[in-house]
């Protein structure tokens, strides 16, 4: 559906209260994961993973709010990490592998009950379908489940099914979504795929998003043209950020790494000092250790990805690769770590400081006596010469504040 | 020309973390105490490669060094060449796609030098008939 002819004098504009219109009547249910299949890295799907500050699932949940879908059912078989999807309104159902099809289809009838029509998505792949316009095609078609695919026809699992073709959708979700005895009709989307089968597809979708491609904007704000950075982030002050790049929120940079070339550092992960970051993605919670150089890698959960490599490696050695954590104890450990370590510094001080006076007892006399002029330089008082002096030493003082 | 010292061919443990690296180090010693040592280190089969194992590996490559030798890495796994790169040591070494090409390499640059600058090569031939 064209959707500027909805609205004539909106310009290209989308009349957004007229899309949630057409798809007030429309459930969605929203599948993650139900397929043993490469699409994880660690034990996380993909979708779960964060690109650019938000992840794939709740950028489609965002999607199909802002197109007005009445009500979102999201079935997964692993616990989403947060934000969680029931922070956006939707009933949010963990299933175990064995009946996550069986799950599927009672969620199904539920959402059927008081609805036109239902739209079922399996993530997954990020698919920029307009669900309006596939919606009104439906509609035109009449009967039978529409199923969409990309501009190059490849399947996405992105279906509409009439709330009155039980049957069907019990074929197609006990089939999981892979039957193709169904007679379907096609809706051909012109918009932004992704499939998201492994961690390359992670980093070609980070790119797109970079260059404007994909739909997806960086979550924080943009510092410097093409640098942005979510709250609470903390980068060092001899660190450098070379853009493209995001920082998400709650990252550390420390002293002296570099993030360059389209590198994405999602939340909560940490660069140590000295290290390189280059076209590569950190994915949430991740720790590289200091003086390492990562260059065409996704990283993440003690993985490293290669992609010049084309290798998977777990990394047990956590001055490489670890992990950080937003747990309470963690953090209590660390202060508790820090506070212990204040008393031993000082401790180390004072033996030290003994340990020259001791030292400066034994040195003879004419080392520890200064020669005449500097004694009458360090008696003499300096002077300010003007006016200027003071004003600038008053300058400088704030200019460093 | 050929070197007569022998190039000698190690195979690298499956895992190399701190305890095998060490105990690797301990098997390697005395081939790195010889005169020029000649070493070639097979990396096939690592399929977990910490900071120690780097380091170890530095830590031979500079022995040999100190005793004019030298320590070559050939037939990497994935596992050992993601590692190499991202502590920065890949560029350190010379890495070859197997220990043959590695050993070969040992006695392969001499010849073409010495070849380089001999009066009667074929470089050199052409140059002075078109000089001529």
């Amino acid at each position: 559906m064209d959707l500027t002819a909805l609205n004539p004098q909106s310009d290209g504009l989308v009349d957004i209260a007229q899309t949630s219109s057409v798809l007030s009547r429309v459930r969605a249910l929203v599948l993650m994961g139900g397929r043993p299949g490469t699409e994880r890295i660690g034990q996380y799907p993909l979708a779960l993973l964060d690109v650019l500050g938000r992840s794939v699932l709740m950028r489609t949940l965002d999607r199909l709010r802002t197109a007005g879908v009445g009500e979102i059912a999201l079935l997964g078989d692993t616990e989403p990490m947060a934000p969680h999807p029931s922070s956006i309104s939707c009933t949010f159902t963990v299933a175990s592998r064995e009946c996550f099809w069986d799950e599927a289809l009672q969620q199904f009838r539920r959402l059927a009950r008081e609805s036109e029509c239902v739209l079922v998505l399996r993530l997954g792949a990020w698919a920029e379908v307009d669900y309006a316009a596939m919606v009104d095609d439906f509609r035109c078609a009449g009967s039978g489940p529409m199923r969409a695919c990309s501009q190059q026809g490849e399947a996405l699992d992105v279906f509409v099914i009439s709330s009155a073709s039980q049957s069907e959708a019990a074929a197609l979700l006990r089939g999981e979504l892979r039957d193709t005895r169904i007679s379907m009709t096609e809706h051909r989307t012109c918009g932004y795929v992704n499939f998201l089968t492994c961690p390359a597809d992670l980093r070609i979708l980070t790119l797109d998003a970079f260059a404007g491609v994909a739909d997806i904007r960086p979550c924080g704000s943009e510092l410097r043209p093409g640098v942005w950075v979510g709250r609470g982030a903390r980068v060092h002050r001899r660190a450098r950020i070379l853009a493209p790049a995001f920082i998400g929120a709650f990252c550390t940079v420390r002293r002296a790494a570099i993030v360059t070339r389209c590198s994405s550092l999602e939340h909560h992960s940490e660069v140590d000092c000295a290290t390189m970051i280059e076209n590569s993605s950190v994915l949430p919670y991740s720790r590289i250790g200091a003086g390492v150089e990562l260059e065409c890698s996704v990283v993440g959960f003690r993985q490293v990805h290669s992609l010049r490599r084309n290798a998977t490696v777990d990394i047990e050695d956590p001055h490489l690769i670890g992990t950080t954590s937003n747990h309470f104890y963690s953090h209590a450990f660390s202060a508790l770590s820090w506070l212990l370590s204040v008393p031993a510094g000082a401790f180390c001080k004072s033996l030290f400081d003994s340990l020259l006076r001791r030292m400066n007892r034994h040195m003879p006399e004419s080392t520890l006596s200064s020669t005449p002029t500097l004694a009458e330089s360090s008696l003499a008082p300096i002077e300010p010469q003007s006016e200027s002096y003071r004003e600038m030493a008053t300058l400088r003082r704030y200019g460093n504040q | 020309m050929e070197t007569s010292r022998p190039v000698i061919v190690k195979r690298v443990p499956e895992s190399l973390n701190m305890k095998q690296s060490r105990a690797f180090l301990e098997e390697v010693r005395p081939l790195l105490e010889h005169d020029r040592p000649q070493l070639v280190f097979d990396l096939s089969q690592v399929r977990k490669l910490d900071a120690a194992g780097v380091d170890m590996l530095v830590y031979c490559m500079k022995q040999a060094s100190r005793r004019d030798g030298d320590l070559k890495l050939a037939s990497l796994s994935p596992e050992a060449q993601v590692v190499l790169d991202l502590t920065r040591t890949s560029r350190l070494f010379e890495i070859y796609a197997n220990s043959a090409d590695a050993a070969r390499s040992f006695s392969g640059y001499l010849p073409n030098m010495v070849r380089q600058f001999h009066p009667e090569s074929d470089i050199l031939g052409s140059a002075g008939r078109k000089v001529a």
